[in-house]
């Protein structure tokens, strides 16, 4: 004998046979669709708009869900002996102390750095603005690269403007919504930067192919390149800021590829980059 | 009134188990698994084997558009992916009668698989050029295959709880 669930659960047997076309609602759906794809692909359909609205709403449900959960971290901050709290004490005071260092140093070579600007003439950004945001969804498929972080128009975050950690350039922002926005990453098929190669400065165009290793595309003829070149955006178009490191260049076998610097498969948190030479 | 309320949950049921594995593979698996945007075709499968009155056309339509939304694909692209499925499904529903667990689950490897080449070559059309397949291909078909004993075991579990064999 057998027990009841388990039974029904290896010996399936389908009780009803419906058929699910009749009428002409199959066909009508499939037209549906693809008239949906033409549209969207046309831009026909504002689709970005619908988009913007459901993405909002479907991180704020999230958040409102998570919100209102209980927060064990605080309960079990409240079984904290008191020698731990005392060795987490003096440990936040090393930390503080390192990172006033830390801080001292930067104003020093703040400081540094606009000497040797005004030094070349240049015109320095009247307001340096990165964002740090944490990516809450990572909507990577096997054809499409983005991400969504949790900053939108409330942090002054437009579109094209560049994602990037210490290590470098990551993407650049594609949809910008309330209080999210999506990233396009650089591995993505669709994106294009234009950059420069090695200490020679070399032009060309980096692609991205939905892998971990991005081609390099309009080189100029019998133009040769070393192995370990660092890969620099150019600036040229005026959608990245010139000079943020990308990734390094490795031959195989005669192909050159480029490896980014950052782990493009996980990321966790980005400095955005409020750009404002944008379409100088 | 809570009849009603009951009566209302237990239509919706497959809606929101397949709402629930959408939200599933966004927020949580991503972490540990990557299962790809067609891991919500278990549940499909499973309701079009069960219930198919309980997921109409329209309904497949929207969850297409909601992970082509979140996905950043074109919207329509997923749903005309499941209603091939669909339409294959069919066809081979109507071949065999009264499949075993192990017939289904082969022939769910059948779709799945088609359904990853699909998709392959909708995206491929989109691009206007043959996309790269990588290992990640073949690694997100596997494990879809392996889960998905897991997820038919809990949605009949639940199909058995709801009483939604039935009439409703």
């Amino acid at each position: 004998m057998q027990i009841g669930g388990m039974t029904s659960f290896v010996n399936l047997k389908i009780r009803k046979k419906k058929d699910l076309f009749s009428g002409y609602s199959f066909v009508f759906f499939v037209i549906l669709s693809i008239t949906l794809i033409v549209f969207d692909k046309k831009d026909i359909l504002d689709s970005s708009y619908i988009r913007s609205k459901i993405v909002n709403s479907i991180f704020l449900t999230k958040d409102l869900l998570l919100s209102n959960l209980p927060n064990f971290d605080k309960l079990t901050l409240s079984f904290t002996s008191k020698n731990e709290l005392i060795l987490e004490n003096q440990y936040l005071r090393e930390k503080v102390e390192q990172n006033n260092l830390f801080k001292l140093k930067s104003e020093k070579l703040e400081i540094e750095n606009n000497i040797l600007r005004k030094e070349l003439s240049l015109q320095p950004p009247s307001i340096e603005n990165y964002v740090l945001v944490k990516v809450i969804a990572d909507t990577q498929t096997d054809y499409n690269k983005t991400i969504i972080i949790n900053a939108g128009e409330n942090m002054n975050i437009s579109k094209g403007d560049s994602a990037l950690t210490n290590k470098g350039l990551i993407g650049s922002v594609i949809e910008v919504y309330d209080k999210y926005s999506r990233i396009l990453l650089i591995n993505d098929i669709n994106s294009k930067i234009p950059v420069r190669v090695g200490k020679n400065n070399k032009k060309a165009i980096i692609s991205g192919n939905n892998t971990n290793k991005m081609d390099l595309l309009y080189l100029k003829e019998n133009v040769s390149f070393d192995e370990g070149d660092i890969v620099y955006t150019s600036g040229d178009g005026g959608y990245f800021n010139s000079g943020i490191p990308i990734g390094i260049l490795k031959q195989d076998n005669n192909a050159i590829h480029i490896e980014p610097f950052n782990d493009i498969s996980e990321p966790q948190y980005i400095n955005v980059f409020i750009n404002q030479y944008k379409n100088f | 009134m809570l009849s009603d309320i009951k009566h209302f949950f237990k239509i919706s049921f497959p809606s929101l188990s397949i709402l629930f594995l959408i939200f599933l593979n966004l927020f949580i698996s991503n972490n540990f698994f990557d299962f790809g945007q067609l891991f919500v075709f278990h549940a499909i499968f499973f309701w079009l084997l069960y219930s198919p009155q309980l997921i109409p056309f329209y309904i497949i339509l929207i969850f297409g558009i909601l992970q082509d939304i979140i996905y950043l694909t074109p919207i329509g692209s997923t749903a005309l992916i499941f209603f091939l499925l669909v339409f294959l499904f069919e066809k081979y529903n109507k071949f065999f009668l009264e499949p075993s667990f192990f017939e289904l689950f082969i022939s769910f490897i059948a779709l799945f698989t088609i359904g990853m080449v699909a998709l392959w070559g909708l995206n491929s059309l989109f691009n206007l050029n043959f996309l790269l397949i990588d290992i990640n291909f073949v690694y997100k078909i596997l494990l879809n295959i392996f889960f998905f004993p897991i997820n038919y075991f809990f949605l009949h579990l639940f199909f058995k709880k709801f009483n939604l064999n039935k009439k409703l």
